[in-house]
């Protein structure tokens, strides 16, 4: 939303959520490492680090991908929503600390490169030999990738759908990262433990994804054809519409968002926010503008365009209100383009 | 017009995470057998306990 390019928009919040999020990753380690020391006084420093970076990366990648389902099932984690991306710039590093801790014990010292050997040391025919390090690189690039392209700038610059689209290759990394753990660490380590971690993290993950999915189908299905005009489809019933509340349809196969304000206005525009695709059926309406709830984005509800000075807008929709019944066209208008708001005898 | 595609992408977990869970498991069953300090060549032959008396 910012119309200069700047490093990092740091607010209060912002750095407090980060300044506690550095707090507890080290807090982490010290106790991981402690622990481990204690209880099994037969590994090294460097193993324990090693294993605490490993352990505090993956399960920051858990919470990473629980913020998601959970801020559409309760708007609490919302705050959480806001700054996923530096969680994800620090999983990143974690990983990447993990990464360099394991060439530096098991691959640096030899005649071969480091980086070859992490390709070569596993490759054999037998179960014990499985390439899991070549899963891990694999997986540390994306997350390189996806930290490297975090910032707005880039979001920008590819447009929303493609850095989304990118963005879901977390889905690629993350299986990438459960066969580096179950044929890596949990050959050697018999302990139930790290086993049980892993799988009840992915059934949670699982359960959390298809739990919000299942809940949101409804939402997608296609508003009916009207009967009398083929251009346009039946959305809602004018009564269905409270002032200021946003009600989500799809149209054309389109996300929309039918809003009614200022009493008797009745406007349709794009139910996706350009930002990140945010769900704009599911914002308030405030200061006359429909606003997204994931960042805040704002979008004015008669030609979709972001209050000055900002120049984000979106696609708008012409709508009719005929019998009590609201009408939206099936096909949009191009971003920024002004609609009369239809009047609604109410 | 960008598409959205918040909720159809989640119900990607009804192949993404049994294929987790079945690769966990796959890595699980065929876990090798280490070998113990025990059995390795060269270990101290295991004292015979003495007949009873």
């Amino acid at each position: 939303m910012s119309v200069a390019y700047q490093a990092v928009g740091w607010n209060a919040f912002k750095k407090r959520h980060d300044l506690v999020l550095v707090a507890a990753i080290l807090a982490f380690i010290a106790i991981f490492v402690g622990v481990g020391l204690a209880i099994q006084p037969t590994f090294t420093v460097e193993i324990l680090l090693m294993r605490a970076f490993a352990v505090a990366a993956i399960t920051l990648l858990h919470i990473i991908l629980a913020i998601g389902p959970l801020a559409r099932l309760n708007d609490r984690w919302l705050p959480l929503l806001y700054n996923r991306r530096h969680l994800g710039v620090a999983m990143f590093l974690l990983a990447f600390i993990h990464s360099a801790l394991a060439i530096l014990t098991y691959h640096v010292g030899s005649a071969l490169n480091p980086i070859v050997s992490i390709f070569t040391s596993d490759a054999g025919a037998r179960m014990s030999a499985f390439p899991f390090q070549t899963f891990g690189f694999g997986a540390l690039m994306i997350l390189f990738v996806m930290a490297a392209t975090s910032h707005d700038f880039w979001l920008a610059n590819l447009t929303a759908p493609v850095w989304k689209t990118l963005h879901m290759l977390v889905y690629v990394a993350y299986i990438m990262l459960v066969i580096h753990v179950a044929f890596g660490v949990l050959q050697s380590e018999t302990s139930p433990v790290y086993a049980s971690l892993m799988g009840l993290g992915i059934l949670g993950i699982m359960g959390l994804h298809l739990r919000t999915g299942w809940g949101q189908v409804g939402l997608e299905t296609e508003a009916p054809i009207c009967e009398d005009d083929d251009d346009f489809v039946d959305v809602c019933a004018l009564a269905d519409l409270e002032e200021n509340l946003p009600f989500g349809a799809s149209v054309g196969g389109e996300r929309v968002a039918v809003i009614r304000y200022e009493g008797n206005k009745v406007s349709c525009i794009s139910g996706v926010c350009q930002h990140q695709n945010g769900p704009l059926a599911e914002g308030q309406f405030k200061h006359g503008c429909l606003t997204c709830p994931w960042h805040g984005y704002q979008y004015k509800p008669h030609d979709g365009t972001s209050p000055e000075p900002f120049t984000e807008k979106i696609p708008t929709f012409n709508l009719k209100i005929v019998d009590g019944r609201v009408l939206v066209k099936n096909k949009p208008n191009p971003a920024g383009t002004p609609v009369e708001p239809a009047i609604c005898p109410c | 017009m960008q598409h959205y595609h918040r909720n159809r992408h989640r119900m990607f977990w009804l192949v993404l995470g049994p294929l987790a869970l079945l690769l966990l498991a796959a890595a699980l069953i065929s876990r090798p057998k280490w070998p113990t300090m025990d059995t390795l060549p060269g270990a101290p032959a295991k004292p015979v306990p003495s007949p009873p008396r």
